[in-house]
């Protein structure tokens, strides 16, 4: 028996020695620089992997990384990035020069610039009209549609010559606003290479068939047409390589030789591969900010990456219960001065997000943002609050929660009390944190929240417009936690989100000045109307502003130049370079 | 024997089938469908609906059951909903990589938890033994996600040996490029194997140990460690392939936690990340891929047993 | 996986005091934890409902706080003790329920026989290869978990092994003597089953049940790391440590091991007296 023992611990002993010689002989660690000296990895956030390589997005692939690969492959007509300091047109990353509008704004004339395609044909206005006629035969099925937008809102498409061509619009528009949220929507496509098919929507179909097989595309010879600064070089589920394209003839060529986009499936993992130096281009969990001494120590510098965005916490007008309480702009108010957003950008966010306190992004670029959202209207004051109620008619109950009192100076049935639930997306140590911290501070103003956190699937299913007697209209407040933040395309107006009946008004405010503000944002030629519109909402609060969290922490290897962290969550990967 | 088989294997047909209807049925009863956390925040109605009716979700419940039963019964396990591709090719990663982990573990389990088992039921009341139960008692008592922790904490960071995640990558190739990052997953793995089948095994003994066969054994003058070792030990041993048969569902949910801790490309990881993006059909793959193993591993046991018992129950067969 | 219990004749009348030992210091463990959670915040009062983010993250000793302070300013130790209320409440109801549900089925199968066991235990198959954490899953979206529904859960989930356990009993129970004079006098299954079979394996069934405690518990704190337990600021132990996990890499050690450290000493300690309890039933001589 002993014998049987020590040959056991013999096994034992040698498996635990055998595992110590594969650990110095693996090495495993893999360096900087991982795929050759003059190339760079990107960490991907988790579960984003790229999957759609063709630049007509369609809904369920539009994905942010799907964009860059696009830009990169395939030049849009118009790129609007921070890259600059500013979010405005990059005009090197665009394939036509600045548009020329017509002085009644119905019409704009566009010029395109001498790129080639990688089989040697030029890029030309047909390449344009391929665009214009698929994504108009096919807009009920093309992603980035909206009624009465691109393609709708274009009656007329003239070509000049080959390289120069004028669109017709159905009425005036903003020419800021055109610009930067229509016209950034259009990418020429190689009409020679790519149009299989003379009708319009079965060449749609045929391209959206064939951008649906991932396994092919790295043979497809549709793929290798691109006019970019790069092609594509391999492209797999783990990882995506783009190649320097040599065949490029645009203003802004690529430095490096190849750019690697890494796919992780949590973002712990894609720290531990940080810390081993596998990643030159990567992301710090907010809870790991901690470490930000041991990443610069290893050779990257620390970033916070913050997003052209706003987040906020929807009330619900149409709820039968609550409805008419949201509507009293004093109770807006009073639970407004309760969100302690400083407390939770440091805390919480471990610094990283930034207050937001209106409708547009709260950076000090002054075409957007108004002196009084600037200002922040409502500071975290307790007090306030709870002398808002009480002026309004509202005593604490036995429970502590705030009941009417008078009708009359409510505005509200007498006997309403103030408890409310927030429906709120579960998964997230920050949204589980900021949502504790509210539900706090206002208990001590007697408002009592009560948080039901879901799936995101259930918050997004049950948290949209609907009608009063409906049972859909059951939410009161609803938070899509990390997708909360609303990412603008480069000029933030409000057609969306805040106007009567807009796509993404859940809660459904209703706000004549307010529609007034946007219309003229976006169909007239004043630039004060969207600093004016800012203004209103900051007093307003037809939602809950909340901290805008970054989109991301990079950790950044320092021997990498040439990066702007895009507000518009852009990469301009051709303009990296490696300076050792 | 042919026609105890055939009925063992209806009945396993019978649970397969079912299992898949309780988890589709459970799946389709989720409020609101996967629709909108596909299409995101910004989609429009038409475009759930258009979704909806591609996916047939607009169809009654026994219908679309139907439908998927035919398109399985043609390997057509659906695609996923995240990441583009079909079901079945991700069930093909993954699964030669969760193989590799919980093999490992198992065997490694049994090396460890056999004389384990063995040593508890006798208890000699020696210091060894002592200690060991001692920390198999402790092993038990801990879930194991602690486990998993607390081997991250010691091993990946007051101790720098092992790499705290294991290597990313599509291919069984990938992962084993690094097989230092395969240690702690397989450490942790273990952990959870080890303390199943040694509980296992400390019943059986002492079942054993209680046979008739034993008590004459005893009786005859035969000394204990003898016993021990010629009559209960080969008959524990036989019975480690039912063991391993019947615990496949918690060698499979231990091999979740593991994967989720480490960040292991396998199933259980793919699985976990599926629940959180609502993405049906690759759950209802995993969900039939575990459904049909513990099955087999059951049929496997219960036939192992059968056949294994006759000769075990003959008293003195080995000298 | 346990199973019955059948006299251990061991030489050594030492190791039996030994096994006496574990079960009195897991009974000694187990009274102050349910002390230490029940009493301890009447002793030592902490707000375990309002945040304080200005004393977040602090380490243990810093303003009065022997445990520190989690990530939202909530006191450690007081956190603890109401972490540890949740979790041995859910513990305790959902292992009596498993136990109770499974005692039941498995009788009425054990005794049954024929189709009746056929179809009882194939349910029992089917249960067992469903991921039970799939099912936790699909629950937690459509339901608000609450310490009595986790309970109900979790019960619902665990029943299986002591339905198999109690199936196997009663099927050996059903060739006693005395079972078969009662079913030849007239009795019904019912009355059978709740009147003489449950009552004869009722030791069998105090073991099971306690074992079925620790495994509720070990269930429930995975169950809650998984994001799927009590709403905040409502907490329990695996809660705790599922937080405490982000702050591996800070160092923030009092927010890890003493949820760990409390969950292993509570199962271990019901562990230690569920053997105990088997042991004694054993040396009573049931044949």
């Amino acid at each position: 028996m002993r014998r049987k023992l020590g040959r056991l611990a013999a096994v034992l002993g040698c498996l635990s020695l055998g595992s110590l010689v594969l650990t110095a002989c693996a090495g495993g660690q893999v360096r900087h620089g991982v795929g050759g000296p003059n190339t760079v990895s990107f960490a991907l956030p988790p579960s984003a992997t790229p999957n759609w390589i063709l630049p007509l997005p369609i809904p369920g692939y539009t994905a942010s990384y799907n964009g860059v690969i696009q830009s990169a492959l395939f030049v849009p007509l118009y790129a609007y990035d921070g890259s600059s300091g500013e979010v405005g047109m990059d005009q090197r990353a665009s394939a036509a020069e600045p548009p020329v509008y017509a002085p009644d704004g119905k019409s704009v004339t566009i010029t395109l610039k001498p790129l080639t395609w990688s089989d040697g044909m030029p890029m030309t206005t047909k390449d344009v009209q391929f665009w214009l006629d698929m994504v108009r035969a096919a807009k009920d099925d093309w992603g980035a549609y909206s009624k009465g937008l691109m393609p709708d809102n274009v009656t007329g498409f003239h070509i000049v010559d080959d390289h120069t061509f004028t669109l017709t619009m159905d009425k005036t528009y903003n020419p800021g606003w055109f610009t930067a949220n229509q016209l950034t929507l259009i990418t020429p496509l190689p009409q020679h290479a790519w149009a299989k098919d003379p009708d319009p929507r079965k060449a749609f179909d045929y391209l959206v068939g064939q951008a649906k097989q991932l396994g092919a595309y790295n043979t497809n010879p549709l793929w290798k047409v691109v006019n970019g600064p790069f092609a594509l070089d391999s492209f797999s589920s783990s990882q995506i390589t783009l190649a320097k394209n040599p065949r490029y003839t645009g203003p802004d060529a690529a430095h490096l030789d190849k750019v690697t986009f890494l796919t992780f499936t949590s973002s712990a993992a894609e720290y531990n591969v940080l810390l081993a130096g596998g990643v030159d281009y990567g992301y710090v969990p907010t809870t790991n900010l901690g470490q930000k001494g041991k990443l610069e120590s290893l050779g990257y510098r620390v970033e916070p990456w913050n997003g052209w965005s706003i987040t906020y916490i929807p009330y619900n007008f149409n709820n039968p219960a609550l409805g008419k309480a949201f509507e009293q702009l004093y109770l807006r108010q009073a639970i407004q001065h309760a969100v302690d957003q400083k407390a939770i950008s440091q805390v919480i966010w471990r610094g990283t997000a930034t207050p937001g306190y209106g409708p547009v992004p709260q950076n000090n670029d002054p075409t957007f943002l108004s002196d009084v959202q600037k200002n922040n209207p409502y500071p975290f004051d307790l007090n306030a609050s709870k002398k808002l109620l009480a002026d309004h008619g509202w005593r604490p109950g036995p429970d502590g929660v705030q009941e009417c009192q008078d009708a009359n100076a409510c505005g509200v049935a007498k006997g309403t009390r103030l408890s409310m639930t927030l429906l709120t997306e579960s998964g997230s140590d920050e949204t589980d944190g900021t949502m504790q911290e509210l539900k706090s501070e206002l208990s001590k103003a007697g408002i009592e929240l009560r948080i039901n956190a879901q799936p995101l699937n259930t918050v997004l299913a049950n948290g949209t417009t609907c009608e009063p007697s409906s049972p859909a209209c059951a939410w009161q407040l609803s938070y899509f936690g990390t997708q909360g933040s609303w990412y603008f395309p480069a000029y933030p107006s409000g057609e969306q989100l805040f106007a009567t009946d807009a796509g993404v008004n859940f809660g459904n405010y209703r706000d004549k000045p307010t529609d007034d503000l946007i219309t003229a944002s976006t169909l007239s030629t004043s630039s004060q109307s969207m600093v004016d519109y800012s203004a209103r909402l900051a007093e307003q609060l037809p939602v809950i502003w909340m901290p805008n969290p970054p989109y991301q922490v990079s950790a950044i290897d320092s021997a990498l130049g040439g990066v702007t962290q895009d507000p518009m969550a852009g990469l301009q990967i051709q303009r990296w370079y490696r300076t050792r | 024997m042919t026609r105890f088989l055939a009925r063992r294997l209806l009945l396993a047909l019978i649970v397969v089938f079912l299992v898949t209807v309780v988890t589709f049925v459970i799946l389709h009863l989720l409020p609101g469908g996967p629709a909108r956390g596909v299409l995101g925040v910004k989609a429009t109605q038409a475009q759930i609906d258009a979704f909806n009716a591609s996916q047939g979700f607009d169809q009654p419940i026994p219908v679309q059951y139907w439908d998927y039963l035919v398109r399985l019964l043609h390997g057509d396990l659906g695609a996923s909903y995240t990441e583009n591709t079909d079901v079945s090719t991700l069930l093909a990663q993954r699964l030669p990589k969760t193989l590799l982990l919980t093999v490992t573990s198992t065997l490694l389990g049994i090396v460890v938890a056999l004389p384990l088992g063995v040593w508890q039921a006798t208890r000699r009341g020696r210091a060894f033994d002592v200690v060991t139960t001692g920390l198999a008692f402790v092993l038990y008592a801990t879930p194991v996600f602690f486990l998993s922790l607390v081997l991250i904490i010691l091993f990946a960071q007051v101790l720098p040996i092992f790499p705290a995640q294991a290597a990313q990558g599509d291919t069984l190739a990938a992962l084993l490029s690094q097989p230092a990052s395969l240690v702690l997953p397989v450490l942790a793995g273990t952990g959870v194997t080890a303390v199943a089948y040694s509980r296992y095994m400390r019943s059986s003994t002492v079942d054993n140990l209680a046979e008739d066969y034993v008590r004459t054994a005893r009786a005859k003058g035969t000394p204990e460690r003898t016993i021990l070792w010629r009559h209960v030990w080969p008959n524990s041993l036989t019975s480690v392939v039912s063991m391993i048969g019947y615990s496949v569902p918690v060698v499979f949910s231990g091999s979740l936690v593991v994967e989720t801790m480490f960040n292991y490309p396998g199933v259980g990881l793919l699985f976990w990340n599926a629940a959180r993006n609502a993405d049906f059909p690759v759950l209802l793959g995993v969900v039939l891929v575990i459904a049909v193993t513990t099955v087999l591993g059951s049929l496997l046991a219960d036939v192992v047993q059968l056949l294994i018992d006759p000769r075990v129950r003959v008293p003195g067969a080995k000298s | 996986m346990t199973t019955i219990a059948l006299p251990v004749r061991s030489r050594l009348p030492r190791s039996r005091l030994r096994g006496n030992g574990l079960a009195l210091a897991g009974t000694v463990i187990l009274v102050l934890v349910v002390a230490f959670c029940l009493v301890g915040p009447l002793l030592y009062p902490t707000d375990q409902v309002h945040t304080a983010l200005d004393a977040s993250r602090l380490s243990p000793g810093q303003q009065g706080h022997p445990l520190g302070t989690d990530d939202l300013g909530y006191d450690v130790l007081g956190r603890l003790m109401i972490a540890g209320r949740t979790s041995l409440a859910i513990g305790v109801l959902a292992g009596l329920l498993a136990t109770a549900i499974g005692a039941i089925w498995g009788a009425l199968a054990g005794y049954g026989g024929g189709w009746l066991d056929a179809v009882l235990m194939r349910i029992v198959d089917t249960g067992v290869a469903i991921p039970a954490l799939f099912l936790l899953l699909v629950a937690a979206t459509l339901i608000t978990p609450s310490v009595l529904v986790l309970a109900l859960v979790i019960g619902c989930v665990s029943w299986l092994v002591p339905a198999r356990l109690m199936r196997a009993e009663a099927a050996t129970l059903r060739e006693r003597d005395f079972v078969k004079a009662i079913t030849v006098m007239g009795a019904g299954r019912l009355r059978v089953v709740f009147r003489h079979l449950l009552p004869n394996a009722v030791g069998t069934l105090v073991v099971a049940g306690t074992f079925q405690i620790a495994d509720a518990i070990l269930l429930v704190a995975y169950v809650s790391f998984l994001g799927l337990g009590v709403p905040p600021p409502a907490t329990d132990w695996g809660a705790m440590l599922s937080k405490g996990i982000t702050y591996t890499y800070d160092g923030a050690w009092w927010l890890i091991l003493p949820p760990g450290i409390a969950i292993v000493l509570v199962v271990c300690a019901i562990n230690f007296v569920g053997d105990g309890l088997r042991d004694a039933l054993a040396a009573r001589g049931r044949a």
